[in-house]
């Protein structure tokens, strides 16, 4: 009743390698595929390292740092403040509303591009305030 | 200031020390087979459990009464915050979290070794030797490297306030929900390692267990979308899944729960597929505890990440032990897993069963690929990347989409095997209704190729789950039986196969909210008191600005005219407030809901003049993704209100041609 069926258990396993082989290869294809695609990975960077790598028009960055204490100003819809990371410091510009943790001193990770002179972000957001954390 | 805070510390040493005790009396009994020493065991571990529960309430009764001389309850509550949200503290921190999940882990433990069938003695001493095992690092974790007991001097006179983020009704029931998903796996889990263990590997582990996992599923499933409808409610970004690290941290054992629900299906009415169901189940407890510590570890840079704890190099080699360990065993076992049948066919509904599970597999792996990439390309090349939605978009449409397809289809198909003309007689319904959807929505005008597909395939797997209802229901209403009781009673008499009918229904219509955000749109403007904006087919007038002040929050609230075709149709209140405590500012957001769309305004700044600054977002169709959820709710009630002996009469059809054919 429930005997396997007639078919060579070798021609089985190659078929079931071939199966296997097939999605796996599909899978890392699509993988593959998703991380080449523009806006999918993006370095992290610190002002410092973001200075060091240089301007790019086609990667996307993520940089992280503290907002520069004065360095805010509102135009508009548009913000602009500084990110710093102790040693140096980069312009950044975005049309995006801000987070609410977002204020003089916070930490920041501004996701967008850079052209040499300024950051421009598509997005802006905000660690949760150390105020959260054990003071030591 | 007095509380039962100072008891703590001392009950969770002395139920270290119990669990200590329970495991090693669990091994005795599993190895002699004495059933007096595992009983024994659990009287231990009741014990151990007891003083876990009292623990628990001695951090309540801190929180509760305000005792800052603890740095937990400084950390993460105040005076001002109110009752509710203290409650939500408890969990709303590192140590504290830990200890909630030790407190249902020991919960759960007993009550399932206790109502563990008879039959299965040895089993539950394995069981209770695994659980002891998870329950003793959870213990060691918090007594030694996250107490939350930990004085704090000088005491000071108020507490920092909990995140007004968290202060939310989602978060009251989000995270415990997430919790009960998470540590319910450990049953389920334990129970397959101890078949493993006492080579007792027919369907007792799973059928025993069925119940307890179903329960987890449903709780993760049911908080996962709680905790999407908290972000859209309260993060004000439009949005409600942003494909964030902690977000997908729960997401994957959901993934690879919900393979292992379909697969273990397989093996009870096929005996087949035993080693993947042992395999997936260990994989989803892993990737249960590898969620914990993503989101405690701060390994992450995740805005979600509450604190950067000590825990990190702890949870790294429990996930290697459970992992090496669980791997060695059914590599021991292998031998004792082999099938018990083959496949007969492609067309079969186990090849789609087992299509199903290679989909679910695939999407958990791509999701944790994304998830894990920025950790492997820093350890390994020293490069600090992050993985965005784009990634995760491309990646899991695809697999998301065929697993739609594969939902209408694989309830159609017999089992063993299935004749092409049988099939093709069987979907051609869904498919003229799939077809009809896509040509409509193409002349209408949609082009995107993602959302045609989309809605085709939603509207495929709906025709074909609807007439296995029509089906399933004809013999009552041959009988003469109204409509509406005809179905309530085809459900309730085979609840297992129409609750996940149900449920089903519950996905298609999320996925239904979740293309709809294919068409959203976005303006932001600023205004003064008297201006309008537009987004969508919608005028906003910003009329008024009240301002006023309580103990926590100064509140700016806003109130907004909607218009649409000239008429005025609703009035909105954001606001923009600021915490006292947190010293800063939060955006609550208004939304108009309906199923067509959502209207969703965020005040996002105030300037001293009264001008604002304003977001808006239409969201077509995510009135349904909230929708599908509670039809998901409904439809797991059925299956759990459901006794495991309900598809009894099912096992004795399942190798004839299946009643939907033979009514053909």
């Amino acid at each position: 009743m429930d005997q396997p069926t007639a078919s060579p258990s070798s021609r089985r396993r190659a078929k079931f390698a071939i199966g296997a082989g097939t999605i796996l290869f599909a899978l890392v294809g699509l993988i593959g595929w998703a991380m080449a695609r523009p806006g999918s990975t993006s370095y992290y960077l610190t002002p410092t390292e973001l200075h060091a790598r240089g301007p790019s028009t086609t990667k996307s960055y993520r940089v992280s740092g503290n907002v520069a204490p004065g360095s805010i100003r509102h135009h508009g819809l548009a913000t602009t403040f500084s990110v710093t990371d102790a040693h140096s410091q980069v312009r950044v510009t975005t049309r995006q509303p801000l987070p609410s943790a977002f204020k003089p001193g916070a930490q920041v990770v501004a996701d967008g591009t850079y052209n040499g002179r300024s950051f421009s972000a598509t997005q802006v957001l905000a660690k949760c305030p150390s105020k959260f954390k054990p003071k030591s | 200031m007095h509380s039962l805070g100072p008891l703590g510390h001392p009950s969770l040493v002395v139920a270290l020390f119990f669990v200590v005790a329970a495991g090693a009396l669990f091994v005795a009994s599993a190895l002699t087979g004495r059933p007096q020493w595992s009983d024994a065991g659990q009287r231990a571990l009741r014990v151990s459990a007891v003083l876990v529960v009292l623990a628990t309430a001695c951090l309540l009764s801190a929180l509760f009464s305000h005792d800052f001389s603890f740095e937990y309850v400084a950390n993460y509550s105040s005076r001002s915050l109110s009752g509710p949200y203290t409650l939500t503290a408890l969990w709303g921190g590192m140590e504290g979290s830990l200890l909630f999940w030790t407190f249902l882990l020991m919960i759960y433990a007993v009550i399932a070794l206790k109502t563990a069938p008879a039959i299965t003695a040895r089993l539950v001493a394995w069981a209770g030797a695994v659980l002891s095992v998870i329950a003793m690092f959870f213990l060691t974790l918090i007594v030694f490297a996250a107490d939350p007991f930990k004085r704090l001097a000088p005491i000071p006179a108020d507490g920092h306030g909990l995140n007004p983020l968290l202060q939310s009704p989602g978060m009251l029931i989000h995270p415990p929900l997430l919790y009960t998903g998470f540590v319910g796996f450990s049953i389920p889990f334990a129970f397959a390692m101890s078949a493993l263990l006492s080579r007792r590997l027919e369907d007792t582990w799973f059928t025993a267990t069925r119940r307890w996992t179903l329960f987890a599923w449903s709780a993760l499933s049911i908080g996962i979308v709680l905790g999407g409808a908290w972000a859209y409610t309260e993060l004000g970004w439009g949005g409600y899944w942003a494909w964030d690290p902690v977000e997908n941290a729960s997401f994957l054992p959901w993934l690879t729960a919900t393979a292992f629900l379909h697969s273990v299906i397989i093996q009870e009415k096929r005996r087949m597929l035993k080693v993947w169901n042992v395999s997936l189940i260990l994989l989803t407890y892993v990737l249960a505890v590898f969620g914990t510590f993503l989101t405690r570890s701060g390994i992450l840079s995740s805005i979600h990440t509450f604190t950067e704890g000590p825990i990190g190099k702890w949870f790294l080699p429990f996930l290697a032990v459970m992992l090496i360990g669980g791997l060695s065993v059914i590599a021991i076992r292998f031998d004792d897993l082999r099938s018990e049948n083959r496949f007969d066919s492609l067309l079969s509904r186990e090849s789609a069963f087992l299509a199903n599970n290679v989909l679910f597999v695939a999407a958990a792996f791509t999701v944790l690929w994304g998830t894990v990439y920025p950790i492997i390309s820093e350890v390994t090349s020293g490069v600090r990347l992050s993985v965005g939605p784009p990634f995760f978009d491309t990646v899991f449409v695809p697999i998301a989409l065929a697993i739609v397809a594969l939902t209408g289809i694989g309830p159609l198909i017999s089992w063993r095997r299935m004749s092409k003309g049988a099939f093709t007689r069987i979907v051609r319904a869904p498919l003229v209704a799939g077809a009809a959807v896509v040509v409509f929505l193409g002349v209408q005008g949609v082009h995107s190729l993602g959302a045609l597909l989309a809605f085709g395939l939603c509207a495929f797997t709906a025709t074909a789950i609807v007439s296995e209802f029509i089906r399933g229901s004809h013999v009552y209403r041959s009988r003469g039986t109204p409509w509406p009781r005809a179905l309530g009673q085809t459900i309730l008499r085979n609840r297992r196969r129409y609750g996940g009918y149900v449920i089903h229904l519950g996905v298609l219509l999320i996925v239904l909210g979740l293309a709809g955000s294919a068409f959203r749109s976005e303006r932001q403007a600023l205004l003064q008191r008297g201006e309008s904006m537009h987004v969508g087919q919608y005028t906003l007038t910003y009329t008024h600005l009240e301002r006023a002040s309580t103990a926590e929050k100064f509140i700016n609230r806003i109130t907004i005219t909607v218009a649409r075709g000239g008429r005025d149709i609703a009035t909105l209140y954001p606001q923009r407030n600021f915490h006292f405590a947190q010293r800063q500012p939060q955006s609550e957001v208004a939304i108009r809901t309906n199923p067509e769309e959502d209207l969703y305004v965020v005040v996002t700044s105030v300037d001293p003049n009264g001008g604002v600054a304003l977001r808006a977002f239409v969201n077509p169709l995510t009135w349904w993704i909230w929708l599908g959820a509670g039809v998901m709710a409904l439809g797991m009630a059925v299956l759990l209100t459901g006794g495991p002996t309900a598809a009894a009469p099912r096992r004795a059809t399942g190798l004839v041609r299946e009643p939907a054919l033979a009514a053909k």
